[in-house]
């Protein structure tokens, strides 16, 4: 009776382990997996009227646009070469720690295929450079 | 005396998976670095190295507790190392997300990975505790047996 309740532990266990190197792998994988595009077509409509209404000349604001434009999009390689483009120029810059972090989280969570979280870190970065 | 199997195994699973999760992070830090390195972004590719350093050594460190569990027979020092190495690892986590930490500073996304090693980690120091209380039972009721 232990025994069994013993091997049904460890294979619960045993399925949570390969569900989770499973999912690293596929994750690291699926850049342009149809769900994800999917999800970025939902937040899409939601999400169109406050990312892109704000307009500014500062270089490292527009590459942020242009990767929640991108995200918007479906398109996250894109995104994510405009945020890394946004956390080269904001590297070193005192005084904008806290918008280099949030840009570092977008792309945490763009990897993590969260692209909701995503934009919103995106925006906060804006907000803490403007 | 209660018989304390299913804990040992069930901890040494846990801390295995932890482990397993610890490494996948590491892994992903490690491709991070190198993308930024490609990039020219210095300071973090630093920080991106710590990280990298910090969760294969807590891989590790998981993997020698489960080791150290297995082991165990009736002593409670691995459950108290388990249950100490793991609230730490969450204490860090927690600071890493709201004051911050050296080094690394404040971190403001929650990945899944993240929560699915706190959920383990909380359930290894629950585990653990109960080890430790059926050991030291079995202490006393083999004294005034």
């Amino acid at each position: 009776m232990k025994n069994k309740s013993i091997q049904s532990l460890m294979l619960g266990l045993a399925t949570i382990s390969i569900i989770l190197i499973s999912n690293g792998v596929v994750s690291y994988a699926q850049t342009n997996s149809t769900m994800e595009s999917a999800m970025s077509n939902s937040t899409n409509s939601t999400m169109t009227n406050n990312a892109t209404s704000t307009s500014s000349d500062n270089p490292i604001v527009k590459s942020i646009d242009d990767a929640i434009k991108a995200i918007q999009n479906g398109d996250k390689d894109s995104g994510k070469k405009s945020l890394l483009k946004a956390e080269e120029a904001l590297e070193g810059k005192s005084g904008l720690g806290d918008a280099e972090k949030r840009v570092e989280a977008a792309l945490a969570a763009l990897k993590d295929g969260d692209t909701n979280a995503a934009i919103s870190h995106a925006e906060e970065a804006k907000n803490n450079i403007s | 005396m209660k018989n304390n199997k299913p804990i040992v195994y069930s901890l040494a699973a846990i801390l295995v998976i932890i482990g397993i999760v610890y490494f996948l992070v590491a892994n992903s830090e490690y491709q991070d670095s190198k993308e930024l390195s490609d990039m020219g972004i210095k300071g973090e590719v630093a920080e991106k190295h710590f990280e990298t350093s910090f969760f294969i050594s807590s891989g590790l460190v998981n993997l020698i507790l489960a080791g150290l569990v297995m082991k165990s027979g009736r002593s409670i020092v691995p459950y108290l190392a388990t249950a100490g190495i793991s609230a730490g690892l969450m204490a860090i986590y927690v600071a890493s997300r709201t004051v911050g930490v050296p080094v690394v500073g404040v971190e403001y996304y929650i990945g899944r990975l993240d929560v699915i090693s706190k959920i383990l980690q909380a359930v290894a120091v629950v585990l653990s505790g109960i080890a430790i209380y059926n050991i030291r039972n079995s202490w006393v009721v083999k004294k005034f047996a």
